[in-house]
Order: C-alpha cells, then structure tokens, then sequence
C-alpha cells in the first residue's frame, strides 16, 4: 500500500504541494491530474524519494521510500529520459542492473517486452535512431522491466498514437491484474476517465477534487443532456437551472445545473414535436476538470 | 554497495571499452616514443653544431716535477681520436685567479702544490662538469708517480666561477617540468572531461531522473569519481609503459653503429636516470600527487556538471575548473624557469596547485620529502573537506534544471543544499 500523509512541499517560499493525503491499495490505478505546475511532478518525486516532503510523509508498505526498496518500484518520468547514444539493449542493461536485476533476466524480459511492443528489431538500435513512439515505449518498457509493485506513470501517452495508447493502457490494465498498485499522470483526460478508478486534482499544490471518479461525477451537479428533435434553443435558454446550450450539427447540447433542471427541461421537451433522442448524461471529467480549476484560478 | 560497484564498472568499461580509447593510446603511444627519443632523433639530423673542439689548460706546477705537465697531456688525451686537452705550463709566481676567469683563451687552470707524495692540487674551472673526470685522471697520473712508495691520496680543491650558474640544475627542473606536468594535464583534463560529458549526458537526457530513482545521488558522485580515478591510473600506467617502451627504443638507437651514441644519453629517461637517482620515492610521490589532486579535480568537475543542464552549460562550467588547471600548469612549468624557487614552494602547499607544482619541485630539490608529504596531507585535508561540502550539493544540483545565471545557480544550489542538510 502508498501512503501520502500530509506531503506538503517548499522550494523557498514557493508551496509546490500543500497538505496532500491519498492512498494507494493493491491492484489500484490512480490518477494525479492537474494543470502545469501543479505539483504532479513534484507528488511522483516525493513518491520515489526524490525529494523529501517539507512536511508529512510517504509510506511505501508501511516503510518510507528509500533505496532499500525501490527496487520494487517502476518510474516512468514525463519527458523523455534515455541515454540516445547507447542502444537499446545497453540502456535496458544499464538501468535493470541499477535495480539489481541479473543481466539474464532483463534480456528474457526485454525480447518480451519489445515483442510485444512490436519493436523486437530495435533490440540493437541505438536509442537514438528511433521514433518519439518507439523511445516511449522504450521508456515504458525501461519503468516496467523489473516487474513493479508500484508503478509511477509520469504523462505516459503522451505523444502516443490512439494504437499504441491502446497497448499501453492494456499493459497498465495487466499489471492491475497481478495487484500491481499504479499512479499516473495524464492530459489526456479521457484515459483517466476509462480506466483509473480513483483520482486527485491539483492545482497550484492544492487539491481541488479527490474521490473515485463516479463519485467525483455524481458530486458534481451540473449534467449535460442531449435532444434530437424540434425544440426552440431560445426556449431552452430561458429554463431556469440552464447556463448553456450548444448547437451541434445532429443534436442540441443542454448544460444544466442540477436535477430540478433537468426535470423543467424534460417538461418543455414532451410539449415538442419529432423527438428522437432525450439522453442526461453525467458531465465529463474534462469538464468537471475545466470547472474546478476555473474556480480555483478566479479563487487566486 | 552492489550498485556502486556496478556504476564503477560500467563507468570504466564506458571509458576503456571504446574504440576512441585505443586510437587515443596508439597516437599517446607513438607521441611518448618521439618525444623521449628526441635527442637521439635530433642527431640523427646532425645536431651537436655548438660541440666543444679542444679544452685549454694552464697548469702552475711547483712539485718540482718536469715532466708533470706532459705527462698529464699524454693521459688526459688517452684514447681519444684527436687532441682535446691542450696544457700549457706557467710559473707558479704567475697564478693570476682573477685574470683567469676573465680570460677567454684558458678553460682551467690547475696549481700543484706541496711534494709529489703529498700534492694539493686546485682546479679553477670554467666547466666544473668536466672536474670529476679530470681528477681521476690527474690522480691516476699521480699514483704511478708514486709507485714503490706508500700511496697519499692528493687533495683536491676546487674553485668555481664567481658567476657560476649550474646549468644541470636548470635543466634537471625543465626536462622533470615538462616530463612531470604535461601527462599530468593531459590526464587531468581527460578525466575531468570524462566525468564532465557522462554526468551532463546523463543529465541533459533527464535519464538522470530514472538514475538517481535507483541509486542514491552520493554513490552516483562518487561511482562517477572512482571510475574516472582508476581510469586515470590506468591510462597513467599505460604512458609508464609507453615510456619503458621509449626507453628500450632509445637503447636500439644507442646500439645501432651507425649513430655511436654514449650510453646513458641517448633518451631524456637516460639522462634523467642519471640526474635524479632517488627517482623510485620520487615516482612514488608523483603517483600520489596526482592520485590525489586529479581526485580534487574529479570532485569540481562533477560538481560543475551537476549544476549544469546541457551540454553548452557545461562548457561555460568548466571554465573556472580549466583556469585552476591551467593554473598550477604554468606554475610549473614557468616557475622552473624563473628561478622561482620561493614562489614554487609556497604555491606546493595550495591544495589546488600543489597536483602540478609539488612533484615538480620536489625533483628539483625546491622541496624537502618531509615537506612534499606535508603539502601532500594537506592537500588529502582539504580534498575531504571539499566531498564532505560537495556532496549535499551535488544532490541538489543533479536534479535542479534551473538555467539561472551561473553565479546565481551556483548560490541556489549552496542555498538548497544546506537548507536541506539543517532540516
């Protein structure tokens, strides 16, 4: 089990993360999101005992995470971070000895790893010689190749092809299945909302949203519903409980602020002709996202 | 300790493994032989131009022995293909010391005095190298003069120049000043760029961050110096060995008929053998001098790299590390020549000198042994102090990437450091 207690975070004045606690089980996968600089980068290090919280602490099983087992632990960082003059079997070797792994071992997981990645003919290319995809998968494969309990996903789709993404989220789905507990970090909000259970939003250090996804949905009262039909948009407009509505080319996008507008809106679409759809859906964590730390901006 | 191990030795393979390792060994290899074999090589061209024809001598003789002068004529010139030693004789009542060494005509002058079975003989010489052959002569010439009776070992003095400037020992300092100091900085500054471009390699490509994730920051520094340290004595050991090389090359020229060489100086080894005969404790010495001053460099080098964040960073980086250098370098090798002994023996005593200046001074008898170790604790002090103070630093700085101006980078990563060390 991670435990983050309290992590609070100074570089000088300046609080990179402030008051942050979530746990961590095994065969979780939990998301850090949040915009730049918000303290995502700064949590992964804290994590991996980069850096020492200013306050709080991180518990790793109970033990603070140090050297004596980061073994067990894979991190993937967000930029790219692989030694581009070595190839890709030297990088493998460099970084899996450096987690005590034997060289035998790490070669039998690479020919695996890189088959799978369909990339088993870049076993002798130099890192560099590679495209930015395969590099990820190269680093991907760097973070897993010691076969974690932990896994510290820094941004990992990015400038990943909705294929590749795919085969990614597949691998990170397996590693759940062994009980492998998961952190990650990801734009591409989506991807959280498909497969990550649980989730942190951070904002300038703060956390702005925190619980399981459909919790944090439901929480969030605004609902988005969706008419095929003939309706007056400037009726719509006037609804109380309505703020926005978009026109779409095949449907018409009512945003609204709770269940009591949903009733008044349902009200006015059953005195319209040729309905054809009429969907409530939950509002999407990219809005849900976009919400918060909107508030939380005009908070600052 | 596994990991640091493995550090070392995958940092060292990185170094030695690499085809540009053996090319670089292949030219150092072919450098050390020209070089030492210069002399040898510079009279194959014909060198010797200023080489001295003849040597005039005056000799006083009040032994009352008539054939004395001829006598030492016939032996001085024993052996040789022409007549080099012209001796003239002069009345004893004529000696004139100081119009002798401002004549330009006589080389040296002997004044035999006392009886033939207990002579005082003194040398006024202008050549004062040439002195111990020259007695050996005059007291082989002398003992047969005294054959039959009991042998007295005559007494000999002799007078120098008021102006005399031992020329060995300006070239005893110039010939270890550049022997010593240039493989010294060729090995200095290749280390120091080695642990410079692998620190920044792995920094610049943030697979620091995947590095320092694994392995705490202290042990990546210190893999990072040991590897670079027993790449230093590896390298060191091969220019040794390309020197034995040198030096039996040297004996293939002495033997060759067709150059005739003297024995012994046919290569700068040959003839800094017979200058420096205590050279075992001074090698010893060198050895740890530079052990222990290219590990003081080692340390900054790595410091420098961790504050910088690319490539071009650390150029600007190295700078100051270059000019430390760059530094003890000149001291060395101009300080000999200057004359300045003073000078040289208080900057062998600064830590960041003291790799350069030391082993050159000790050569040259500027330094006691007791006062080398002395600057040779002192430096291993301040080389302790230096990794207890760097390395809170290097653990900040490897993971900083902030690109602030250089001095002020400098003060963060200070600041950070020993703000994180307090807590």
């Amino acid at each position: 089990m991670l435990e983050v207690k309290n992590a609070r975070m100074l570089y000088g004045d300046l609080v990179a993360v402030d008051h942050l606690s979530f746990t961590i089980k095994p065969g979780d996968i939990f998301g850090l999101l949040g915009t730049n600089g918000a303290g995502k980068t700064t949590t992964f290090r804290m994590i991996m005992g980069l850096l020492e919280p200013t306050e709080g602490e991180v518990l790793y099983n109970g033990q603070h995470v140090g050297y004596h087992n980061v073994n067990e632990i894979g991190y993937m960082i967000e930029e790219r971070s692989l030694l581009t003059k070595i190839t890709v079997k030297e990088l493998m070797l460099y970084f899996g000895q450096l987690k005590d792994m034997e060289p035998k071992v790490i070669l039998e997981r690479l020919d695996y790893w890189l088959d799978r990645f369909s990339i088993a003919d870049y076993k002798n290319k130099k890192i560099k010689e590679l495209s930015k995809g395969n590099q990820q998968k190269i680093q991907f494969i760097s973070a897993i190749i010691n076969n974690p309990k932990l896994l510290v996903l820094d941004e990992p789709f990015s400038g990943l092809d909705p294929i590749n993404t795919e085969l990614f989220v597949e691998v990170i789905r397996d590693f759940q299945k062994q009980g492998a507990m998961v952190v990650f970090s990801s734009h591409q909000l989506d991807h959280v909302e498909s497969f990550c259970e649980e989730l942190i939003v951070l904002e300038k250090g703060k956390v702005i949203i925190e619980g399981r996804i459909d919790q944090v949905k439901k929480d969030f009262k605004k609902q988005n519903i969706k008419i095929k039909g003939d309706v007056d948009v400037q009726v719509l407009k006037t609804i109380p409980g309505v703020f926005q509505v978009v026109e779409n080319v095949d449907q018409i996008i009512v945003k609204i602020e709770n269940d009591d507008a949903a009733s008044r809106v349902f009200d006015y679409v059953k005195t319209c002709k040729n309905i054809t759809k009429y969907d409530v859906e939950q509002a999407s964590l990219s809005e849900i996202f976009i919400a918060k730390v909107g508030q939380a901006h005009e908070k600052v | 300790m596994k990991k640091f191990k493995f550090l070392v030795k995958y940092g060292l393979l990185k170094r030695v493994g690499r085809k540009a390792f053996f090319i670089t060994n292949i030219v150092i290899a072919i450098l050390s032989i020209l070089i030492i074999n210069l002399p040898s090589i510079i009279r194959l061209f014909g060198g010797n131009d200023d080489q001295m024809t003849d040597l005039t001598i005056e000799v006083a003789n009040d032994l009352g022995l008539a054939t004395l002068v001829d006598d030492l004529e016939l032996k001085f010139n024993e052996g040789l293909p022409a007549k080099f030693f012209l001796l003239t004789e002069i009345q004893p009542s004529s000696v004139n010391v100081a119009a002798f060494w401002e004549n330009t005509d006589v080389d040296v002058l002997f004044t035999f005095t006392g009886t033939i079975d207990d002579p005082i003989i003194t040398i006024y010489s202008k050549y004062p190298e040439m002195n111990a052959g020259l007695t050996n002569q005059i007291e082989l010439q002398l003992i047969s003069y005294q054959l039959g009776g009991a042998y007295e070992r005559p007494v000999f003095n002799t007078v120098l120049a008021p102006d005399y400037e031992d020329p060995e020992a300006g070239a005893i300092l110039g010939s270890i000043s550049s022997l010593l100091i240039l493989p010294l900085f060729i090995l200095v500054t290749m280390a120091t760029q080695f642990v410079g471009v692998d620190i920044i390699e792995e920094k610049s490509t943030k697979a620091i961050e995947t590095i320092i994730a694994s392995v705490p920051a202290n042990i990546h520094f210190l893999s990072k110096i040991v590897s670079s340290i027993f790449f230093v004595i590896i390298q060191g050991c091969l220019i040794l060995f390309y020197g034995v090389l040198a030096s039996l090359v040297a004996r293939l020229f002495a033997s060759s008929p067709a150059l005739n060489l003297p024995v012994g100086q046919e290569s700068l080894l040959g003839y800094l053998g017979e200058l420096l005969p205590n050279w075992p404790i001074l090698l010893f010495l060198t050895m740890l001098f530079i052990i222990v001053g290219t590990l003081f460099y080692l340390v900054v080098a790595a410091i420098f790299a961790s504050m910088a964040v690319t490539q071009e960073d650390y150029q600007q980086f190295q700078s100051p590390l270059m000019l430390m250098l760059l530094g003890g370098f000149y001291i060395g090798i101009f300080a000999p020549m200057a004359n300045g002994d003073g000078f040289m023996r208080v900057m062998a005593f600064v830590p960041i000198f003291a790799p350069m200046v030391a082993p050159v001074a000790l050569a040259g008898g500027i330094l006691t042994y007791f006062q080398a170790v002395v600057a040779l604790v002192v430096m291993i002090l301040f080389l302790v102090i230096t990794v207890y103070f760097l390395t809170p630093v290097y653990k900040v700085a490897i993971l900083n990437y902030d690109q602030t101006k250089f001095f002020k980078r400098i003060k963060d990563n200070f600041k950070k450091a020993f703000q994180k060390t307090k807590k």
